[in-house]
C-alpha cells in the first residue's frame, strides 16, 4: 500500500484514527509526567550513599525532655560503647544519614558563583565511623574540632522534636576546615580543584576551607535530594556538646551487628535515659539498613502510586489501540483481500498497518510531548514542582510509540493472514 | 418513542457482552481514579471552621532586633513555613479590645499533668490562651464554662471530655483539681472533642492534618506562665537576649521570653471596614516598631490566606488529582472508541431501521441511551472501586490520608459525573452512527 493510499484512507474516515491519536496524546502527556516524577522519587534511593552501610548501627533522635546532657554524660556513654568487644568506632553527631532529627544547613558560595544550601554533618571522627571515603586531601585532626550545642530552652511540642525542620545557623566566625563531597565540589569550584579553596558562608569573610574531598555523599534531607542537589552535604569539625537532640553512629565488626544492638541499646538507655522524660519512648538503635528502609518509606509509597497510574495508563492505551485497530482491520477486509489478489505480499500488508500506526502514534507523541510540557509549566506555577527537563519528554514519547506499535501488532498479523479469495467472497 | 429507544439500548447492551464489559470497566476505572483523588482534595480543602474562619485573622509584625532568625521549612516541599509568632509586648499591643471584635493569643506547649492526688503523670499538649478563644474558635462546651476576662490570672482549666474520662472516669470533672507545672488548676469546663482540620490556629506544621492529635487542656496563659509552665518558642529572639538569640541557645541560663517571638495573635474582624482599619493599624505599628536596619514588615493573614501561603494542602494531593483527571480523560477517549466500533458494527441493523422509517434522531437517541447505560453501570461499579481506593489511601502512611472518606455530596457528584460522561462520550459515536448510509449496507445484506 503506498503512502498515497494510506493518506486517502485516513482522510476518508478520520474518526477512528483521530481517537487513536487522542488516546496517545493523553497517554504520552501523562507518561512523561509520571515517569519523571517516579525518577525523582528513585533518585535518592539509587544515589550512592557515600558511606559504608554494612556493620553500622544508628541511634536516632536522642531527645532530652527538659534539659541537655552534659559533655561528661555523652563521653561516658561513647566510652562504654567503644569498650564493648566488637565495636570499632562510635560517634555522636548532628545530622547523620537516614536519621530524621534536626537538619542544619549551610549556605556555601565560592567566588562569585551561586549560593548552594548544603546539609551539615557534625560529629567527631565521622569519616571513620561512617566509613566515608576520601578522594583527596585529609580528614580533620583532633585539634580542628570545636564544641557545638543544640538545645531548646523548653520541650519541643509533644514527643516530636522538630523533625525535618531546618534551622539556619549563624555562620562560623572564622575560617574553619571542611570536607565536601565531589558532587558538591564540582558545582562549587570544579571538582578536585576545590581542595584548599575557601567557601564563603556569610558576607563578613567567614568561610570554610576545603581540606578534603569525599566520594559521592548523599545529603540527609532526602526530600531535597534531587537533580543537582543530591550531594549537597558538608562535613564540619564540630563535636556534640551539651546536646538536647542528637544522634549516634556505631561501627561494629562484620557479623556482630545483631549481637551488639541490644548491648548498645542498654548502655544508651542506662546512661542517657534519665533525661529522656518520664514517659518518653526508649532510645531506639537500628541497623543502617533498617533506618534506610524506614527513611525511604514515603518514596516507596509514592512509587507504588505512580507505578499504579503508569500501569493503568499503559493497559487502557494498549486495549484502546488494539480494539480500534482490530475494528479497522475488520472493516478493511475486502480492501485487503483485493490488495492481496493484486499481488501484495503478507509482509507488505503487515508493514502498511504498522506504518500507518507509526505515523499516527508518532504525530500524537509530538503533540503529547507539547501537552506534557504545557501541563508541567502550569503545575510549576501553582505548586512546588520541579521543572520537567526537556530531555525527559522523549522518554514518554518513545514509551507511547512502543505501546502503539505493540498494540497494533496483533491486528496487523491478522490482517496479513487474510486470504484473498476469502476476503472478496465474505461481503 | 423514547421508551422504544430505551428498550433497544437495553437489548444492545446485552448483545455484545464482552465489549460492554470492557467499556463498563474502563469507565469505572477512570471515574474511580478521579473520584479518589477528588475526595481526598475535597476533604483537605474544606473550611476548618465553617461560618467562623472567614472572620478570623492573624496579624504579624517583625520587631526582632538583629539579623538572624529561625527559618522553619515544610519538609514535604521545602517551602518556608510562616508562623505568626510575636513578642509578648507586641502581641498585647495588637490585641487591644478596641480594634477588633474578639482577640486571643495562643501558645501550644506540653507539660506533665496529673489528677489531684494521683501519682500518674501524663505528658499532655496544652493550649495556653486567653478568654476570647472559646467564643472566637467555637469551642463546644459540654459542661461548665470558659474563663472570663477577670480570671486570666486564676489557676483554672478547661479540659476535653476524653481527658476528663481518662483522669476521672465517669464522674464529673467539674471543680476537680489537676496538677500542672507547680500549681493546681481547678477544672471549670469540659469541652466536646474539638479538632478542626487542618489544625490551623496553632500554626504548627506537624499538627496540620494529624487526626491523632487534639487539644485536651486549655489554660489561661498568664496563670500557666505563673505556674512555671514553659511556653514553646520559635527560636527567634532579639540579639543579645539573655540565654541566646537563636535556636542554638546557651542553655545554662533560662531565656528571657520578653525578647522572643512565641505568641500567636488572632483577632475576629466581622466587616470589610474593620479588616481595612485593622490592617492599617498593624501597618502603622510595624512602621513605628521596625527593627534597626530593616524595612518594616507586617501581615494580616486570613485563615484561607495563611493556608494558601504555607501550602497547607499538600502539593501532591493536587498533583495526583491532575494525574487522575488525565487518566479519566484517557478512559473517556478509550470508551468513545469502543462505542464507535460497537455502533458501526451494527451498521446493517441501523440501515434497516432507517429504511423502514426511523429518523436520524431515533438512531441518535438509541445510541446515546446505550452509552449512558454503560456509563451509569460504570459509575455503580466505580463506587466500590472508589471505596477500595480510599481504603488503600487510609492505610498508607501520611498524616492526612486517614481523613479520606467518601461523603454523600461526593457520592452524588459521582453519579452526576457518570451521566455527564455518558452523554459526552456517547454523542460522537452516536452522531457517527446516524451518518451511516443505508443503501450501501442494505446492498451487502
Amino acid at each position: 500500500m503506498s503512502w498515497h493510499a494510506l493518506f486517502s484512507t485516513l482522510r476518508r474516515s478520520p474518526l477512528m484514527p483521530l481517537l487513536i491519536v487522542g488516546q496517545i496524546v493523553i497517554a504520552c502527556a501523562i507518561l512523561c509526567n509520571t515517569l519523571f516524577l517516579a525518577w525523582q522519587q528513585l533518585q535518592p534511593m539509587l544515589a550512592s550513599p557515600g558511606i559504608d552501610g554494612q556493620n553500622l548501627l544508628l541511634a536516632d533522635r536522642i531527645s532530652g525532655d527538659h534539659s541537655a546532657w552534659t559533655d561528661a554524660e555523652v563521653n561516658q556513654t561513647l566510652a562504654e560503647i567503644r569498650a564493648l568487644p566488637g565495636v570499632i568506632a562510635a560517634s555522636a553527631g548532628y545530622g547523620l544519614p537516614m536519621t530524621s532529627g534536626l537538619s542544619i544547613t549551610w549556605d556555601l558560595r565560592y567566588g562569585h558563583g551561586r549560593t548552594i544550601n548544603a546539609d551539615g554533618y557534625f560529629g567527631r571522627d565521622l569519616v571513620k565511623t561512617l566509613g566515608i571515603h576520601l578522594l583527596a586531601g585529609r580528614d580533620f585532626q583532633p585539634g580542628d574540632y570545636r564544641p557545638m550545642s543544640i538545645a531548646f530552652n523548653t520541650a519541643p511540642p509533644d514527643d516530636a522534636a522538630p523533625s525535618g525542620n531546618t534551622v539556619k545557623t549563624p555562620p562560623a566566625p572564622t575560617i574553619t576546615p571542611a570536607l565536601i563531597p565531589i558532587g558538591l565540589a564540582r558545582q562549587l569550584c570544579g571538582g578536585l580543584a576545590c581542595l584548599g579553596k575557601v567557601l564563603r558562608t556569610g558576607g563578613d569573610g567567614d568561610g570554610e576551607q576545603v581540606i578534603g574531598i569525599t566520594s559521592p555523599l548523599l545529603r540527609y534531607q532526602l526530600v531535597l535530594a534531587q537533580g543537582d542537589a543530591v550531594q549537597n552535604a558538608i562535613l564540619l569539625p564540630r563535636y556534640v556538646s551539651k546536646p538536647q537532640l542528637f544522634s549516634m553512629a556505631i561501627r561494629v565488626e562484620p557479623g556482630r551487628q545483631a549481637a551488639l544492638l541490644p548491648a548498645v541499646q542498654k548502655i544508651l538507655q542506662h546512661r542517657l535515659g534519665p533525661r529522656l522524660g518520664a514517659d518518653a519512648e526508649p532510645i531506639r538503635v537500628r541497623s543502617y539498613a533498617e533506618a534506610r528502609h524506614a527513611s525511604f518509606s514515603d518514596n516507596r509509597s509514592a512509587l507504588y502510586m505512580l507505578g499504579g497510574i503508569t500501569l493503568a495508563v499503559v493497559l487502557v492505551t494498549v486495549m484502546g489501540v488494539l480494539g480500534l485497530s482490530g475494528f479497522q482491520v475488520q472493516r478493511r477486509q475486502r480492501q485487503i483481500g483485493i490488495y492481496r489478489a493484486l499481488g501484495a505480499r503478507r509482509r507488505q500488508i503487515m508493514s502498511s498497518f504498522l506504518g500507518e500506526n507509526l505515523l499516527l502514534v508518532g504525530a500524537a507523541s509530538m503533540l503529547g510531548m507539547g501537552l506534557a510540557w504545557i501541563i508541567n509549566q502550569l503545575l510549576m506555577q501553582h505548586y512546588e514542582l520541579a521543572r520537567l527537563p526537556p530531555s525527559w519528554l522523549p522518554v514518554g514519547a518513545v514509551t507511547a510509540i512502543m505501546l502503539g506499535q505493540l498494540a497494533v501488532l496483533g491486528p496487523a498479523r491478522s490482517a496479513a493472514g487474510i486470504a484473498p479469495a476469502e476476503a472478496i467472497r465474505s461481503q | 418513542m423514547w421508551g422504544y429507544a430505551l428498550g433497544l439500548a437495553w437489548k444492545g447492551l446485552g448483545r455484545f457482552p464482552k465489549s460492554s464489559l470492557l467499556a463498563v470497566m474502563t469507565v469505572a476505572l477512570g471515574l474511580a481514579a478521579a473520584m479518589c483523588t477528588l475526595t481526598l482534595l475535597h476533604v483537605l480543602s474544606t473550611d476548618p471552621l465553617p461560618g467562623r474562619s472567614q472572620h478570623l485573622y492573624s496579624p504579624y509584625v517583625d520587631t526582632v532586633q538583629g539579623r538572624l532568625k529561625g527559618i522553619w521549612k515544610n519538609p514535604a516541599n521545602g517551602v518556608q513555613w510562616q508562623m505568626n509568632v510575636m513578642k509578648p509586648a507586641d502581641a498585647q499591643a495588637l490585641l487591644t479590645p478596641d480594634r477588633s471584635v474578639r482577640q486571643a493569643a495562643i501558645n501550644e506547649t506540653t507539660a506533665y499533668i496529673s489528677a489531684d492526688g494521683s501519682r500518674k503523670h501524663v505528658n499532655q499538649n496544652l493550649l495556653l490562651t486567653t478568654h476570647g478563644f472559646a467564643a472566637m474558635f467555637g469551642l463546644p462546651l459540654l459542661q461548665g464554662r470558659f474563663w472570663s476576662a477577670g480570671e486570666e490570672q486564676s489557676p483554672l482549666a478547661v479540659i476535653s471530655i476524653d481527658l476528663a474520662r481518662r483522669l476521672f472516669g465517669p464522674a464529673s470533672a467539674i471543680d476537680k483539681l489537676v496538677h500542672i507545672g507547680k500549681a493546681d488548676f481547678r477544672i471549670i469546663g469540659v469541652s466536646a472533642p474539638y479538632r478542626p482540620e487542618p489544625h490551623f490556629f496553632s500554626m504548627n506544621q506537624q499538627w496540620t492534618f494529624d487526626a491523632s492529635r487534639q487539644d485536651d487542656v486549655y489554660l489561661p496563659l498568664q496563670a500557666a506562665l505563673g505556674a512555671g509552665i514553659t511556653a514553646s518558642e520559635s527560636g527567634s529572639c532579639d540579639e543579645h537576649t539573655k540565654g541566646g538569640s537563636g535556636l542554638l541557645s546557651d542553655i545554662s541560663q533560662p531565656r528571657d521570653l520578653t525578647h522572643c517571638e512565641w505568641l500567636i495573635p488572632w483577632v475576629e474582624l466581622d466587616t470589610p471596614a474593620q479588616v481595612a482599619g485593622y490592617e492599617a493599624f498593624v501597618r502603622h505599628y510595624a512602621e513605628d516598631h521596625r527593627p534597626l536596619g530593616r524595612k518594616p514588615l507586617s501581615r494580616l493573614d486570613s485563615v484561607a490566606g495563611w493556608m494558601r501561603q504555607n501550602r497547607v494542602i499538600p502539593d501532591h494531593a493536587r498533583l495526583n488529582l491532575w494525574l487522575a483527571v488525565g487518566f479519566g480523560l484517557l478512559c473517556m477517549v478509550n470508551v468513545t472508541g469502543l462505542l464507535t466500533a460497537r455502533f458501526l458494527r451494527r451498521s446493517q441493523e441501523v440501515s434497516i431501521r432507517r429504511a423502514i422509517g426511523a429518523t436520524r434522531r431515533d438512531i441518535f437517541a438509541q445510541c446515546l441511551f446505550e452509552s449512558c447505560g454503560i456509563c451509569i453501570v460504570g459509575g455503580l461499579l466505580a463506587l466500590p472501586l472508589t471505596q477500595a481506593g480510599l481504603w488503600i489511601l487510609r492505610h498508607q502512611q501520611g498524616d492526612y490520608n486517614a481523613l479520606a472518606r467518601l461523603d454523600p455530596a461526593m457520592f452524588a457528584a459521582l453519579f452526576l459525573i457518570a451521566v455527564l460522561t455518558g452523554l459526552l462520550v456517547g454523542s460522537i459515536p452516536a452522531w457517527r452512527a446516524t451518518r451511516v448510509s443505508p443503501g450501501l449496507h442494505l446492498k451487502a445484506v
